[in-house]
């Protein structure tokens, strides 16, 4: 099977996030409840970087909330698509978050098949 | 029960009863709290407290917006003897940790809109109040007593980030100011207050929460104070009074003129109407004006403003269309009026006669000085600051006044050099010029007020940019500090005094020369000229230049979001929340793109405020007579004729039956008799209080032929009477209907609706959208599951005559879900109750007992 792999990156300032996080009608557009459990802006940040690396990499349109971060019990994060947001012959997926200073990057990679995704309208 | 105390007017707010005291609207939902709930409430919350292990004369600190909550663990507070310190949301962590350490807190109550300021004291999210009471012992808890001279809360409205003052008063003092404030209330058969001031100033609590209280009014409360929020709140809700700064009546005259301006000749009738206005009675300037007040919800008419020195003019507008507005002067330490204007006997510009039970007199310097029961004890401690600040037992108040031969008292100007701005912050100048020090490339700067806005007069390095070192001093400053406009100083250096200081008085001085200056050549050169000035921005495109943080200049039409105005997708985001809560206009987020340009998205706001007028949602539909209608074309025609070829059996009716509350119920789609059937089902009080959603794209379709669009409107009609059916969009702006859903079930309506989108065309149930788990986490219900069968083979889709057959129609036990769960798992669930109501009886019974013990 021929496979592909799809990079996407993105960085997030985290005051910009500390100062959305006023704004309750921006968050609901954006991260799923358990998202907002843990409110610090550094953690936001980090989980809003990581489904704009997300679409980055499928190079699809922004669905925020069809996209959803969790953390596993080894605190590892893991990334989950619903509905539209989901790829053509999406194989796996895998990200990984950081944040220093004033800023959270994360990255994403997603594993396609490509003999399924050919003719799809995905651009991949 | 005589109330000395404000533990005691808490106390006695249950012989209020069921009269409603707080109306709390959050994003979708409004809840209501009667004076007899809020009791309750209070009561727990101090019950919480002890339990928590706060006793009496400690503190406790607030840091939140305005809500229900905020007020009730603020009256808990009063009640159990705790000294609330409640923090304007806008000061930041390092004020807020300063002020820990003088009042040694022992709790935060606080809110999920801010990070965790770091006090290392437990905190409590107001947001989560009504669940941790739920869990509150209140058997061992009798409230302590309270005298009149115990701390009743401290206010920390001002002093400069590194010495933060705390004013002190004491349960006599607030009483006292509610006492001289009574015969300034003008009287009214009912008072409902629209609350938009923070409640951590003291101005917002004695007029906006504890003089109501007393009144046995009603106190709307609408979350985070967007303009979207405002006008929608005073349109459902109809307050008669609101406590505003003169910033908020600035803005609100610039609305309406600029309202005006869009209607063909308006601006010259309007004109006409204001210089009639003043010959006209009260009532008379309202009813001419009343297109005005019918978009301010048609019963606005007390204004009462403080904090700021108000503009005359801007007073004049108001009361020209039929408004009341009334002004006062005082201050936190005088637990705020000293002076008042009564109704009827106002002069503009004169801030009032002294309050009954107080003294105000004038010192030989001009100073005006407070005396009475209302001034407060001092400064938290601060024994110097106190000392320093009363002479002979008068509070020194700082400014500058005089009376005239009526006793009005007019306000001439401050002794200390405090900036007031417009909002009625106070800001210490020193805290912006420490704030401009920091900033590589600034020699010296002179922080002053200047049009109501902080402004700063700069001695910069040569080839320092003045924008550039204001943006990072603002950086550095919380937002009511910020810098709003700078002048760069063209002398060497600033005047100075004789101790070297720098003399802002001077400084501002030249401001004013300067401006004068400025004008009389503008007018000179505008003598030539037959334009008028530069066109004002939209709304939209100064919102646009806001998020992007770009000059207006450069949001033109054709400039592109994410090339031309460097936003990113959060940026993008923000903008979509924006117009959202200021425009009133829900985008397809995922329309606003990079590459659209800002003349697509003001398109885009348009089409949506259109779409916004035609679909207004069937209100009608809920009215009584409709209702009668519709429950009597039910029994007489719809019902019967079901009956002629459904045999139906109905099962779990006890799941439905007496439910409490609003609910929704989500049900499987295999027909469209399916919405009959189901409404046929239930039982007929639960019948009489349920509405049905259906897809809105149907009804609506503007790529049909003319014919067929009339026709699915007049379907729509008829569906909306026999069902009480309700659009609900499939695409992704469905925010105005879950927000219309929330009003309904804020009526006491219930929604049946079809989480799967559309009918199924093979018998078998399809997967649930998850647009069912965001409706019900927004609105925070139950959900009935409900299970129709054997109406596949009655009228399946595309069929148009039914055969006779046999239906079921199951109810299961009412799930609820935690705050916390996620829209999948909640859209999983549903679908899986209702998977479970599939077959026989037996089965039905355990998955309803299993679910019941899991709930």
């Amino acid at each position: 099977m021929k496979m592909r792999a799809r990079i996407g990156v993105d960085l997030v300032q985290i005051s910009k996030m500390a100062e959305l996080m006023e704004d309750e009608a921006f968050l609901r557009r954006v991260f799923h409840p358990p998202e907002l459990l843990d409110r610090r802006p550094e953690r936001l940040a980090g989980v809003f970087a990581a489904k704009e690396a997300l679409f980055k990499a499928l190079g699809t349109t922004r669905l925020w909330l069809e996209a959803e971060v969790g953390w596993d019990a080894a605190g590892r994060p893991e990334l989950r698509v619903a509905g539209e947001a989901v790829p053509a012959g999406l194989l796996s997926l895998d990200l990984s978050i950081t944040h220093e200073g004033e800023y959270a990057v994360a990255a994403v990679v997603v594993l396609l098949s490509e003999e399924e995704t050919n003719g799809s309208q995905n651009p991949i | 029960m005589e109330v000395r105390t404000l533990s005691d007017l808490v106390s006695e707010l249950a012989n209020l009863g069921n009269r409603k005291l707080f109306i709390n609207r959050t994003q979708f939902r409004t809840y209501t709290w009667s004076y007899q709930q809020v009791r309750k409430a209070a009561n727990r919350v101090a019950a919480l407290l002890h339990e928590r292990g706060v006793t009496q004369g400690e503190r406790v600190i607030f840091w939140a917006p305005n809500s229900a909550e905020w007020a009730v663990a603020f009256l808990g507070c009063l009640l159990g003897g705790v000294v609330p310190v409640p923090i304007d949301l806008r000061f930041r962590p390092d004020f807020l940790q300063e002020v820990q350490r003088q009042t040694n807190a022992r709790l935060l109550f606080t809110t999920r809109l801010k990070p965790d300021p770091g006090l290392g004291i437990p905190g409590l999210l107001l947001e989560e109040l009504g669940e941790t009471l739920k869990e509150t012992r209140l058997d061992q808890f009798q409230p302590p007593r309270v005298v009149e001279d115990d701390l009743a809360e401290i206010l920390y409205t001002s002093g400069t980030t590194a010495q933060p003052k705390g004013v002190m008063l004491t349960h006599r003092n607030l009483l006292s100011e509610l006492d001289g404030m009574q015969p300034v209330v003008p009287p009214e058969p009912e008072y409902r207050f629209l609350s938009v001031l923070p409640l951590s100033h003291i101005f917002e609590q004695m007029g906006g929460l504890l003089l109501p209280i007393v009144r046995g009014a009603t106190v709307v409360y609408i979350g985070p104070p967007r303009p979207s929020a405002l006008l929608q709140a005073l349109e459902e809700e109809h307050p008669n009074a609101m406590m505003v700064v003169p910033r908020l009546l600035e803005l609100l005259r610039d609305r309406t003129v600029a309202e005006v301006k869009g209607y063909p000749g308006g601006q010259r009738i309007f004109g006409l109407m204001m210089r009639l206005g003043p010959h006209l009675s009260l009532q008379g300037r309202r009813l001419l004006f009343s297109p005005v007040h019918r978009r301010l919800g048609g019963s606005l008419k007390y204004l009462v403003s403080g904090g700021a020195s108000l503009a005359p003019e801007v007073e004049r507008f108001w009361e020209a269309l039929g408004m009341v507005v009334l002004q006062g002067y005082g201050l936190t330490e005088t637990s705020s009026a000293a002076t008042c204007n009564r109704m009827g006997e106002e002069r503009p510009g004169s801030v009032g006669k002294t309050l009954h039970n107080q003294e105000v007199r004038i010192a030989p310097d001009g100073e005006v000085l407070v005396r009475g029961p209302n001034v407060t004890p001092g400064y938290y401690q601060n024994r110097d600051l106190t000392k320093a600040s009363f002479e002979d037992g008068w509070f020194k108040t700082g400014d500058i006044g005089q009376f005239d031969q009526d006793g009005y008292l007019s306000l001439r100007g401050r002794k200390k050099e405090i900036i007031v701005t417009s909002a009625g912050i106070n800001v210490y100048p020193e805290d912006v010029e420490a704030a401009l020090a920091r900033v590589p490339g600034v020699r010296d700067s002179a922080a002053v007020e200047w049009h109501r806005q902080v402004h700063a007069a700069l001695l910069l390095e040569e080839g320092i940019d003045p924008e550039q070192v204001v943006r990072e001093a603002n950086k550095q400053l919380d937002s009511s500090q910020k810098i709003r406009g700078h002048t760069l100083w063209p002398q060497p250096d600033f005047p100075r005094t004789p101790t070297m200081k720098v003399s802002r008085r001077l400084v501002l001085e030249y401001l004013k020369e300067s401006e004068q200056g400025k004008q009389a050549a503008a007018s000179a050169k505008r003598k030539g000229e037959v334009t008028a000035g530069p066109g004002e921005a939209s709304p939209l495109s100064s919102l646009v230049a806001r998020v992007a943080q770009a000059p207006t200049s450069k949001v033109v039409g054709t400039a592109q979001l994410g090339i031309d105005l460097e936003m990113g997708s959060i940026e993008m985001l923000e903008l979509v929340s924006q117009v959202e809560q200021e425009l009133g206009v829900d985008l397809p987020e995922d329309e606003v793109t990079a590459e659209t340009t800002v003349a697509e998205l003001e398109g885009m706001v348009e089409r949506g405020r259109v779409e916004a007028r035609r679909g207004a949602f069937p209100y009608w539909a809920l009215s009584s007579p409709v209702q009668a209608v519709r429950g009597t074309l039910q029994r007489t025609l719809l019902f019967p004729t079901l009956g002629l070829f459904c045999r139906l059996e109905v099962e779990g009716y006890e799941n439905v039956q007496g439910l409490r509350g609003p609910h929704l119920l989500a049900a499987n789609h295999t027909s469209m008799l399916d919405a009959p059937a189901i409404l046929m089902a239930l039982p007929e009080k639960e019948r009489e209080r349920t509405t049905t959603a259906a897809w809105a794209e149907y009804f609506e379709a503007p790529e049909r032929p003319r014919w067929e669009r009339i026709f699915r409107r007049l379907e729509y009609y008829l569906a909306a009477t026999l069902f009480g059916i309700f659009p609900l969009p499939q695409t992704r702006v469905f925010r105005p209907s879950i927000r219309y859903t929330g009003s309904l079930m804020d009526r006491g309506w219930n929604a049946l609706i079809f989480p799967e989108g559309a009918r199924t065309h093979t018998g078998e149930m399809g997967a649930f959208k998850e647009g069912v788990g965001v409706m019900v986490s927004w609105l925070k219900v139950p959900v009935v599951p409900v299970r129709v069968e054997g109406l596949f083979q009655v009228l399946p889709a595309g069929k148009l005559l039914p055969r006779p057959g046999r239906v079921t129609v199951r109810f299961g036990w009412p799930l609820s879900f935690p705050p916390t769960a996620s829209y999948s798992e909640i859209s999983r669930q549903i679908e899986e109750a209702v998977r479970g109501l599939q077959g026989s009886e037996e089965r039905v019974r355990r998955v309803t007992e299993a679910e019941g013990r899991a709930a």
